[in-house]
C-alpha cells in the first residue's frame, strides 16, 4: 500500500469522532474498526470511527474537540498509518534549535530554514522550529514555528511534543530523560562524541583501528615530549574544538622543536627552546588531544582532506550525500574552509589534482565510502541515535586512509557550497527531515 | 573481513576447521555440526576449530569443497545465521542465452560490473541459460578472477553453484523464469517482463500516481481511437511490448479526416482507410492507444527524461541519475538529438532557478520511486528500471514508459562517466545484499 496523503477538516456535530472516507477505509484496511485512537506527535485521544461513502477520499474529518486537544495545524498536508489500534496523523517532527532564545527563532533562524523545505512535498506534515525555553514540560506541548506550505512561511503556534527531534544544540542529561520518557528514542543527534572518546571507542576495533592516529590526551608537557619522540611530527588539538580553531603541528627537526598554527587567519611558526614551557603555555592539561600526524598528500603545499557527509534517510539507512575535499590555506596546519581554504567535490579532486582515471577515481571514493560505512555502523552498535554525521577523511602518501575526526554536533552542510554542488546541498539538508520523519512513524 | 578457503585433500570425513574467534560473538557457535552453503548448494559438516589457522582462514575436507563446488582462486565473506555457515556472496550475472552469447567482447564489456570487487569479493559469475544444469544445481559460466595476470582477461572458465542472486539482463522464457526464481527464492532481478498495458493496469489503480500516466487501452478498433481522441484532443499508438520509438503513431482527427504521422511521415486517411489500417496494423501485434502528452519545448524541439532508478546495497529504490533528452524539431519522439544532464537542462534550457530545478527533480524521483514499489509489490523482483518521463507546460510529471532492460550507458551520452559506473555497480550492490552479503 502507498501512503495516503490527507487533508484534515474540522467537524463540529459530534465530540470524539473520525471521520474516513469508506474507500481510503478499506485501503487502509481498518474499514471495520468502531474505536481507535488518532495520535499527533505524543499526543493520542480515543475516537469513534465512522466510514460514510461518497466522500472524498484524501480528505479526513476530525471532530473540534479532538482537533483542538491533539493541537493539529488544518492548513498542512499529513500522511495517515494504522498501527494496530492507532491512527497516527503526522509526521510531526521538530528542530530543537535553541535553549533560550526563543525570540531569536523569528529573528535569525527561520531564513536559514527555507532551503531545507523546499522538498516538504516529500516529507509533509508539521516540521516545528523550537526552542527549549518554549518547552511545556507539565502539558508536554511546545510553542514554537511550523512551516506552512501554502503561504511558504512559518507560522507561531503550540504544538505537541514531535516523536522525533533534530537536536541541534547541547542539552542537559534532565532535558535528555525528560523527552526520552515521553516520546522515545526520538531524539537526534543525541551525543556528541569529543576527539578523546572517538579514539578510545575505535582503537580496539579490527578493521578501523589501524586507520586511527595514535593519540593520547594531554595531562603534561611529558606526553608532548613522548609522543614527539615517537612520532617526530604531531598535532595538539582542543578535545571540543571545532573549525581548526586552536590546532596546533609539533615536529621536531635536528635539535629545534617547532610549533606551527594559524592566528588571524596567518600561519604561524615558532621555534620552541623550552617545550616544558611553550606547552604549559599553549595547553591547558585535559582539555587537549595529542595525535600521531599522518602524512596526508598534500596539494602545491596545501594539506588536503575530505569531508564525507554521511546521512541516514528515510529507510533509516547511512548514505553519503558528498564528500568535499578541502584544500587547507597554503602552508595551513589545517584544512579547514573556514580558515582560509578552499573546497570543491572529491571527484574533481581526484581527477584535477591526483590525477586519477575516471575509473580510479571512481573506485577511490567507493573505498572511502565503505571505511566511512563501517565508522557508521560502529557508532550505532554503541548506542547512538545520529541522522546526521561528518566525517574528515584523510588519504596518506601511500594511499590509506585515515580517520580524522567525526562531527556530529551540525556538521556544515554550506561547505559543499563551496564545491559548487547546490542540488547536493538542498539534499543534505533536507535528509535530517526525512530521518526524522522515519523515526516519528513514517518510514518510507 | 575477507577469508580465505583451505582445503584438506586427505580428509573425506565432512568436516570443516576455524580459528577460535569464529565460534564466538557474534556467531555463537556451540553445536557440534553446522550446515555450509555456497550459492544455493549446501552440505553438513562437523565443526571444529584449529589453532594453526590465521584469523582470516577456515579449512575444510574435500568431500565438501567438491559437494559445494568450491572456486579457492577468490577470498569470501563468512557469514553465520541459523546453524549454517554461508560461503559467498556468488553473484550471477544472467547474460546470454546460449554459451556461445558468452563472448570475449561480452566479458569485457561486462568488467563494468566488477569495479567495486573489492569492496564484495566472492564470485561474481557471467554465465547463460544454456549453461544452466538445474538437475544438479549448477552452472557452467566465467568467474572474475582478480588474481588474473594483467593483459589476460580476468575471467576464469568453471562450474559454480547456482548463485545466491541472479542479475538478468536478458528476457527469460516462462519455463527458465520460474525455475530460477523459486531456486533462488525469488533473488533474480529484473525478474519478469510487463509489457505497456500490464504496466497500465498495475499503476493506475494507485491513486497517488495515476494522473501521472497517461490514460491507456487496448487497441482493439477505430473506435478505441476515437475515444481517446474525443477525451485529450489526440492520441498515440504503440506496440504494446516496443522499445524506443518504433512503431508509434500520432493520429489526430478533423472532422472524418484522420491524420496518421509516424517520424516524419504523414498520411490522412478517411474514416473507412482508418479502420481498415488500424485493423490491418493489429493483425499480427498487439498495440494501445494513448492520452497525448504535450511535453514541454523549447524552440519546438521537446525535452524528456530518462531517470534512473535501481536499489543498491540498502535493497531500496533511489536514483542513479537523470538524463535529458532534446527532440529534432517536429518529429513526435525524442529519442533522438541532444542530450543533456538533468541540471544542465532545467536551468539552461527551461531558464529555472537553482530551487525549482530541485523541486521538480524531487518530484520526478519520487513519482518513480511509488511506481516502482507498485511493480515491486506484484511479487516480482525489480533492482534496475529506467523511466522515460516528460514535463508537460505545467511541468507536471509524467512517467510514459518503464524500461526492463535499459541502456546502462545513457549517462554516457552526456558525459557523465561516474554516474555510468555507478549504474554499472549499483545492481552488483543489490545481488550482495539480496544474497544476504555486505557491500559496505
Amino acid at each position: 500500500m502507498l501512503n495516503e496523503q490527507i487533508k484534515i477538516s474540522p467537524y463540529k456535530k459530534r465530540l470524539s469522532t473520525i471521520i474516513i472516507d469508506k474507500k481510503l477505509a478499506e485501503e487502509l484496511n481498518i474499514s471495520n474498526k468502531k474505536r481507535a485512537f488518532v495520535s499527533f506527535g505524543a499526543k493520542k485521544a480515543f475516537v469513534d470511527v465512522e466510514f460514510p461513502l461518497g466522500g472524498l477520499s484524501n480528505e479526513v474529518f476530525l471532530s473540534t474537540d479532538i482537533l483542538t486537544s491533539l493541537r493539529i495545524p488544518e492548513y498542512l498536508t499529513y500522511e495517515i498509518r494504522i498501527d494496530k489500534n492507532e491512527i497516527k496523523i503526522g509526521p510531526c517532527i521538530g528542530i530543537l534549535i535553541s535553549n533560550n532564545r526563543y525570540e531569536n527563532i523569528k529573528k535569525r533562524y527561520i531564513k536559514s530554514f527555507h532551503s531545507s523545505v523546499l522538498d516538504y512535498k516529500g516529507i509533509l506534515g508539521a516540521i516545528i522550529i523550537f526552542s527549549l525555553d518554549r518547552v511545556d514540560a507539565s502539558n508536554q506541548i511546545i510553542e514554537g514555528y511550523c512551516y506552512n506550505p501554502i503561504k511558504d512561511n512559518w507560522e507561531a503556534g503550540i504544538f505537541p511534543y514531535p516523536l522525533a527531534i533534530y537536536k541541534r544544540i547541547g542539552i542537559s542529561k534532565k532535558w535528555e530523560n525528560h523527552f526520552l520518557s515521553v516520546i522515545g528514542d526520538g531524539l537526534f543527534n543525541n551525543y556528541y562524541p569529543n576527539k578523546c572518546e572517538v579514539y578510545s571507542w575505535l582503537k580496539d576495533e579490527k578493521i578501523i583501528s589501524s586507520h586511527i592516529p595514535d593519540s593520547a590526551i594531554y595531562k603534561s608537557w611529558n606526553d608532548i615530549e613522548y609522543m614527539l619522540t615517537k612520532y617526530k611530527s604531531i598535532y595538539v588539538k582542543p578535545i571540543w574544538g571545532m573549525k581548526g580553531i586552536g590546532v596546533v603541528k609539533i615536529s621536531a627537526a635536528d635539535n629545534d622543536i617547532i610549533f606551527n598554527y594559524r592566528e588571524n587567519s596567518e600561519n604561524k611558526e615558532k621555534v620552541v627552546k623550552n617545550l616544558k614551557s611553550a606547552s604549559e603555555n599553549f595547553f591547558a592539561p585535559n582539555r587537549y588531544i595529542i595525535q600521531q600526524s599522518i602524512e596526508l598528500i598534500n596539494n602545491k603545499g596545501s594539506i588536503v582532506d575530505l569531508r564525507c557527509v554521511l546521512q541516514k534517510d528515510g529507510t533509516q539507512n547511512w548514505i553519503c550525500n558528498a564528500i568535499i575535499a578541502r584544500l587547507g590555506a597554503h602552508g595551513s596546519v589545517v584544512s579547514n574552509v573556514s580558515n582560509g581554504g578552499e573546497a570543491k567535490t572529491a571527484i574533481d579532486f581526484f581527477r584535477e589534482d591526483m590525477l586519477l582515471s575516471e575509473k580510479d577515481a571512481f573506485i577511490l571514493k567507493e573505498k572511502i565510502i565503505n571505511y566511512c560505512m563501517e565508522i557508521c555502523s560502529l557508532l550505532d552498535k554503541y548506542g547512538l541515535n545520529l541522522g546526521v554525521l561528518g566525517l574528515d577523511i584523510g588519504i596518506d602518501k601511500e594511499g590509506k586512509l585515515w580517520l580524522i575526526e567525526i562531527n556530529s554536533r551540525s556538521p556544515n552542510p554550506a561547505i559543499v557550497l563551496r564545491a559548487n554542488d547546490i542540488l547536493s546541498y538542498y539534499n543534505i539538508l533536507s535528509a535530517p527531515l526525512y530521518y526524522g520523519k522515519s523515526i516519528a512513524g513514517f518510514k518510507a | 573481513m575477507n577469508y580465505r578457503i583451505l582445503v584438506n585433500h586427505s580428509d573425506n570425513n565432512s568436516k570443516v576447521l576455524v580459528p577460535i574467534e569464529f565460534l564466538h560473538a557474534p556467531n555463537e557457535i556451540n553445536t557440534k555440526y553446522v550446515f555450509i552453503s555456497f550459492g544455493q548448494r549446501k552440505v553438513k559438516a562437523e565443526i571444529d576449530t584449529d589453532k594453526c589457522l590465521e584469523c582470516n582462514e577456515i579449512m575444510v575436507s574435500k568431500d565438501i569443497a567438491d559437494a559445494l563446488y568450491l572456486n579457492l582462486e577468490v577470498e569470501y565473506q563468512l557469514k553465520y545465521d541459523k546453524n549454517t555457515i554461508r560461503i559467498g556472496p556468488v553473484i550471477g550475472l544472467l547474460l546470454g542465452l546460449k554459451k556461445n552469447d558468452i563472448s570475449n567482447n561480452l566479458l569485457k564489456r561486462a568488467l563494468n560490473y566488477t569495479l567495486l570487487y573489492n569492496n564484495i569479493n566472492g564470485l561474481i559469475v557471467v554465465f547463460s541459460i544454456e549453461g544452466v544444469d538445474y538437475e544438479n544445481g549448477i552452472i557452467e559460466g566465467y568467474f572474475f578472477n582478480p588474481k588474473c595476470e594483467k593483459r589476460q582477461l580476468p575471467w576464469g572458465k568453471g562450474v559454480f553453484p547456482i548463485p545466491n542472486s541472479i542479475f538478468q539482463r536478458i528476457t527469460l522464457d516462462k519455463y527458465n523464469q520460474n525455475k530460477l526464481k523459486s531456486i533462488t527464492q525469488n533473488c533474480i532481478f529484473n525478474s519478469s517482463y510487463f509489457n505497456k498495458w500490464e504496466f497500465w493496469i498495475m499503476v493506475s489503480r494507485c491513486s497517488s500516481v495515476k494522473y501521472n500516466i497517461p490514460y491507456t487501452r487496448i487497441l482493439n478498433s477505430l473506435d478505441d481511437v476515437d475515444f481517446i481522441i474525443n477525451k485529450y484532443g489526440s492520441s498515440y499508438i504503440k506496440p504494446i511490448n516496443g522499445t524506443l520509438a518504433q512503431g508509434i503513431y500520432k493520429i489526430n482527427k478533423h472532422l472524418n479526416t484522420y491524420l496518421f504521422k509516424k517520424k516524419n511521415k504523414a498520411q490522412k486517411l478517411s474514416r473507412k482507410q482508418a479502420k481498415e489500417y488500424i485493423n490491418n496494423t493489429i493483425k499480427d501485434k498487439k498495440y494501445i492507444v494513448q492520452q497525448p502528452i504535450e511535453a514541454f519545448t523549447i524552440d519546438g524541439r521537446h525535452m524528456d527524461f530518462r531517470v534512473i532508478m535501481q536499489k543498491d546495497y540498502t535493497k531500496e529504490w533511489m536514483c542513479t541519475g537523470i538524463i535529458s533528452f532534446t527532440g529534432i524539431e517536429g518529429d513526435i519522439c525524442s529519442n533522438s538529438g541532444g542530450e543533456l544532464l538533468f541540471e544542465y537542462a532545467l536551468e539552461g534550457r527551461l531558464k529555472l532557478s537553482r530551487e525549482s530545478t530541485f523541486i521538480i527533480k524531487q518530484n520526478m524521483i519520487d513519482i518513480c520511486k511509488k511506481i516502482c514499489k507498485i511493480l515491486d509489490s506484484s511479487g516480482e523482483n525489480y533492482g534496475d528500471l529506467g523511466f522515460d518521463v516528460v514535463l508537460d507546460k505545467n511541468l507536471r510529471v509524467w512517467v510514459l514508459e518503464v524500461n526492463k532492460r535499459q541502456y546502462h550507458s545513457t549517462p554516457l551520452w552526456v558525459g557523465d562517466i561516474q554516474t555510468f559506473y555507478a549504474v554499472k555497480t549499483n545492481p552488483i550492490k543489490y545481488a550482495a545484499a539480496l544474497g544476504g552479503f555486505t557491500i559496505y
